[in-house]
C-alpha cells in the first residue's frame, strides 16, 4: 500500500534520529527498504524537503551529502506535549485536547457525585 | 487592498444600475422617479462611499489576518503530525486509530487536519491511568471533534475575535464556541460509551498535577471541566428538540430574503408611475 507523503517524512525522521552519525540517503533507503520497497528518488525528495523545512541539515562527505537532525526527537515531543497540555484560550491553537484543569477539592466532590449515580443511568454499560 | 476596494466599488455601481433597471421593469415605474428614490443626496452618497472604503479596508485586513492564521496553524499541525508519526506507535483502541506516545504525563488530544492527516494521540501514561471504557470514551470525544470539524469553528471564532477586537462580546463568543464544541464531543462520546465513562475519564484526566500548571488557569479555559462533568452526571444527552431544529433551518432561510424585501419597498411605492 502506498503510504501518504507525510508518513514518509516521519519514517525518514525516525531513521535519522536513530542514527548516531550523519547518514546518507542511500543508507536511509536501505533501512526503510527492510520494511517495504521505496525508490531512491522518493526518499531523496522527502529528505531534501525535510531539509528545506528545517528538520534536517546536511554536510558534504566525499561525493554525497550526509544528513542529521537539527533538533532531537525529545525536543519535538516536548513541544507537542506543551501544546497538548496548554489550556489557555487566548490564541488559536493547533491541537484540540480532551481535558482541562480541575482543583483537587472540586474534582473530589464531582467524583463523589459520580459514584452516587445509579449504576445504569441510560441503560448503557 | 486598494484593488479590492476598487473592485467592490465597481461591482456596487453596476449592481445599483442593474437594480434600478430591474425595478423599472418589475413595477412599471418611471426611471427618473426610481433614480430619485434610490440615488440619494450628496451627503448620503458621501457617507456611503466613506463607509464602503472603511468596510473594504477592514475586509482586506481581516482576510490577510485569517490567511496568515490558517498558514501558521497548518504549519504547526504538519509539524505535530510528523512528530506524532515519528515518535509514537500506531495502534487501534476501541475501533479508533491512535498514535500511542511514550510519555509520563497523561494526555489525550488530536491534531486536526484533512481525513488522512488528522491524528488522535494518547500518551502511555493516559493509557495506564484510564480504564478501557474511560479510554474508549476519551478517544471517542476526540474523534467527534475531528468528525464535527470543530477546529474550523474555533478558527472562525478567532476571526470574529480579531474582527471585533478583544471586546466583551467577541471574548464571550469565542469562549462559548469552545464550550459548546466540548459539550457536543462529550455527548457524542456519551452516546457511544455511556456518560458515566466520559465523566469519569474527564475527572481522571483533569487531576491537578502540582508543578505543571500555573495558578488561575482553570478560570481562563472557557471550557470548564467541572461544568462538563456536572452536566454529564445530571442529565442524559438529548437530541435537539424538533422546534429548535426547525428554528435553525428557518432563520438562515429567511435572513437573506429580508434585506431584499426591504430594498423593494421604495420601488413598490412607485409602482405603475410609467405611462
Amino acid at each position: 500500500m502506498l503510504r501518504p507523503f507525510g508518513e514518509l517524512e516521519a519514517d525518514v525522521m525516525r531513521v535519522v534520529w536513530a542514527s548516531v552519525e550523519p547518514i546518507s540517503v542511500q543508507r536511509i533507503v536501505d533501512i526503510l527498504n527492510e520494511s517495504r520497497p521505496l525508490a531512491y528518488t522518493t526518499v531523496m525528495t522527502v529528505t531534501e524537503r525535510l531539509r528545506v523545512k528545517g528538520w534536517l541539515e546536511r554536510v558534504k562527505q566525499g561525493r554525497s551529502y550526509r544528513y542529521s537532525a537539527v533538533r532531537s526527537a525529545d525536543d519535538y515531543t516536548a513541544e507537542l506535549m506543551e501544546q497538548a497540555l496548554d489550556s489557555s484560550p487566548d490564541r488559536a491553537t493547533a491541537l484540540l485536547h480532551f481535558a482541562g484543569r480541575l482543583e483537587a477539592d472540586e474534582a473530589a466532590a464531582l467524583r463523589k457525585a459520580l459514584e452516587a449515580l445509579p449504576d445504569d443511568p441510560d441503560n448503557e454499560h | 487592498m486598494s484593488l479590492l476596494a476598487v473592485a467592490v466599488t465597481y461591482l456596487l455601481l453596476v449592481a445599483h444600475d442593474a437594480w434600478e433597471h430591474l425595478m423599472v421593469w418589475l413595477f412599471n415605474a418611471r426611471m427618473s422617479l426610481i433614480h430619485d428614490a434610490y440615488g440619494g443626496h450628496w451627503l448620503v452618497s458621501g457617507v456611503f462611499e466613506t463607509a464602503l472604503m472603511v468596510f473594504s479596508l477592514g475586509a482586506a485586513v481581516l482576510t490577510v489576518h485569517t490567511l496568515r492564521n490558517v498558514v501558521r496553524l497548518r504549519r504547526e499541525r504538519n509539524r505535530h503530525r510528523v512528530t506524532a508519526d515519528a515518535v509514537s506507535e500506531r495502534g487501534r483502541i476501541g475501533g479508533v486509530d491512535v498514535r500511542v506516545l511514550q510519555h509520563a504525563t497523561p494526555a489525550v488530544f488530536c491534531v486536526p487536519g484533512r481525513r488522512r492527516e488528522a491524528r488522535i494521540v494518547v500518551t502511555t501514561a493516559a493509557v495506564d491511568a484510564l480504564s478501557p471504557f474511560e479510554l474508549a470514551a476519551a478517544l471517542e470525544h476526540e474523534r467527534a471533534h475531528l468528525a464535527y470539524r470543530h477546529h474550523r469553528a474555533f478558527l472562525a471564532a478567532d476571526v470574529v475575535v480579531s474582527a471585533f477586537g478583544w471586546s466583551r462580546f467577541s471574548r464571550i463568543y469565542a469562549a462559548q464556541v469552545r464550550r459548546l464544541a466540548e459539550m457536543a464531543a462529550d455527548d457524542a462520546a456519551a452516546r457511544k460509551h455511556g456518560r458515566r465513562h466520559v465523566a469519569s475519564a474527564l475527572l481522571e484526566m483533569c487531576r491537578v498535577e502540582p508543578g505543571i500548571l500555573a495558578p488561575g488557569l482553570p478560570a481562563l479555559t472557557g471550557t470548564d471541566p467541572a461544568e462538563r462533568v456536572g452536566r454529564l452526571i445530571r442529565s442524559a444527552p438529548v437530541r435537539a428538540r424538533a422546534w429548535v431544529s426547525a428554528l435553525g433551518a428557518v432563520v438562515p432561510a429567511v435572513a437573506p430574503v429580508l434585506p431584499v424585501g426591504l430594498a423593494l419597498v421604495p420601488a413598490a411605492l412607485l409602482a405603475g408611475t410609467h405611462c
